[in-house]
């Protein structure tokens, strides 16, 4: 096992952020996923050796993180935010922490991560110069530099464009690929699934679910999906969609009409069709299930 | 070990020259001199040495000491901790209070050799009044010494106190409040427990290699209490140097390193 909490708690204050959360991962690429505020970065945090817990036990490649350098050394740490010396070069910043990790030879170290992360053509402009994207590969660079063998990725895609985005997952997996086992955070399921089929989901500092992806979603399709659609002809339109009993609860109000659906994928696909059989124009398609707290909340209610 | 440690060294060095820190101990640094020279130019009574004296006397020793150590000190330990740099470096392979010694200690040393510079042109600027000026190289080396002393206390203090407090203004002003009262306020009054202050204790050492053993006007506010000895003020500044270092190791072992989402 490379991690493995049980019962883990931490609490600020008053505040709980991690609750009776017990959790192994293995080798490979597992995926933590959470709404802000689940206690994602917490655990994390905790799994890395920044943070004490308050309670429960947690061992991180068999020893105890808490103030061990020579267990930090073996894991490679990306944090979510941004936390840089500004006046440095993006080598300059890689070789520093190779060096202070161990590293013989800083440099080397730091111009093999810059071009495993694409980063090379500017990895001599100061840091305070770069974009967000940038940003995130720098990160990710000082954390591969030492080559450990464990890497803790918090919310490494958030904030990047679609393409930085593909890149940065491609990475991700090139690094698993290897033989490093890989923690990564986020808050956007498909991100998650585009990484690992392996997931643990928190909420509210509670661990709500583990396990295969396939069978988290599974788990969110049989709660019915609410769905708004405004139009100007919503009864027409909620005929042809209730006809295949595809929607269990149906709801007017001026101009749109709320269907609930256990299959949302389903419907979605049927919607165009039944549109144009209604004669409807569909000015928006809404759901407050889209965010992922709704279905946090239900995957903890179940 | 040894080469993560002197990476580090060097990494903190580097630190201490950049971003927005730099400007404020340039102006702070700077200042003796510029009113060394405002003295000598302008100052009509003014003699050269003594001119040099009451700079150092009242403002090298008794506020820039203070205000470099906790410009630097709070920087070092709740500034890293608020921009995150502080994360990459209790990664590493130095255990945290290691990496507290090599921050004290670099700092310490370069913060020292700038007074050493600023002195040097406190009193050169002085030597403009009339008459006998400051014995150059061993009254700004003297002062150097004292004034390098004096970091060494304060410096490790200011970090304990951004490493216990959770929040940047909460370290400055648990840093300030005792300096504030104690080293400004209480060094001047005339009780017993003057002497305990790590001014009067600088002052002492100063009367031995500045003023050899000789108190003269500057020391007249000394009533109730008597200025530390050499051999006294050494003990008693090298234990408090040492216990605040031991305090700040400790606090950064035991502190957790919560990101901006705990807030």
């Amino acid at each position: 096992m490379i991690v493995r909490a049980e019962r883990l708690n931490k609490w600020y204050g008053r505040v709980i952020a991690l609750n009776e959360v017990t959790l192994s991962i293995g080798p490979g690429i597992t995926g933590l996923l959470g709404p802000n505020g689940a206690g994602k970065t917490s655990f994390l945090r905790i799994v890395i050796g920044l943070m004490r817990e308050s309670g429960g036990e947690i061992r991180v490649l068999g020893e105890r993180p808490w103030n061990n350098p020579g267990l930090a050394v073996r894991i490679g740490y990306c944090p979510e935010h941004d936390g840089f010396y500004e006046w440095m070069t993006g080598r300059e910043f890689v070789a520093a922490l190779a060096r202070i990790r161990g590293v013989r030879d800083g440099r080397a170290a730091a111009r093999e991560a810059i071009e495993a992360v694409r980063l090379s053509e500017v990895a001599d402009r100061r840091i305070a110069t770069y974009s967000r994207g940038m940003r995130q590969r720098l990160k990710l660079a000082q954390a591969v530099a030492h080559r450990p063998e464990f890497l803790v990725l918090d919310e490494p895609l958030t904030g990047c464009d679609p393409i930085v985005r593909q890149e940065l997952i491609a990475l991700i997996r090139g690094l698993a690929a290897e033989g490093k086992s890989v923690l990564v955070s986020s808050h956007v399921l498909h991100e998650i699934e585009a990484l690992t089929r392996t997931i643990a989901v928190v909420h509210r500092g509670r661990l709500v679910a583990e396990g295969e992806v396939s069978e988290i979603r599974a788990l969110i399709d049989r709660h019915p999906h609410t769905v708004k659609v405004r139009t100007d002809r919503p009864r027409e339109l909620a005929a042809r969609l209730a006809s295949d009993g595809d929607v269990v609860e149906i709801r007017f109000e001026d101009g749109a009409v709320w269907l609930r659906t256990p299959r949302p994928d389903a419907f979605y696909a049927k919607l165009p069709a039944a549109a144009l059989e209604a004669g409807a124009a569909v000015e928006e398609i809404s759901s407050p299930d889209d965010n992922l707290e709704a279905v946090f909340r239900y995957l903890t209610e179940a | 070990m040894l080469r993560a440690a002197a990476a580090f060294a060097g990494l903190t060095l580097r630190s201490l020259a950049s971003g927005k820190r730099a400007p404020a101990a340039a102006i702070l640094l700077l200042l003796p001199a510029v009113l060394a020279l405002l003295a000598a130019t302008l100052g009509r009574k003014a003699e050269a040495a003594t001119v040099f004296h009451h700079v150092v006397f009242h403002y090298s020793l008794g506020f820039m000491v203070y205000l470099l150590s906790i410009v630097y000190g709070i920087a070092l330990s709740s500034g890293e901790i608020e921009d995150g740099t502080v994360g990459y470096l209790y990664l590493g392979r130095l255990p945290r209070w290691l990496i507290v010694g090599v921050q004290a200690g670099v700092t310490a040393l370069a913060l020292t050799g700038l007074v050493f510079l600023s002195l040097l042109l406190t009193a050169l600027a002085s030597g403009l009044a009339p008459g006998e000026g400051p014995r150059l190289w061993r009254d700004v080396g003297a002062c150097t010494l004292v004034a390098g002393t004096g970091i060494l206390v304060a410096l490790p203090f200011y970090m304990a106190c951004g490493l216990v407090f959770r929040t940047p203004i909460g370290a400055v002003a648990s840093a300030l409040v005792p300096t504030l009262f104690w080293e400004l306020l209480v060094t001047g009054w005339p009780i017993q427990f003057a002497a305990w202050t790590v001014t009067n204790n600088l002052r002492g050492l100063l009367l031995v290699l500045l003023f050899d053993g000789r108190p003269g006007p500057l020391y007249k506010y000394v009533k109730n209490f008597r200025i530390p000895g050499y051999e006294e003020a050494s003990i008693y500044l090298s234990v408090l140097a040492g216990l605040f270092l031991v305090l700040a190791m400790a606090a950064a072992s035991a502190r957790s390193i919560e990101g901006k989402e705990a807030r």
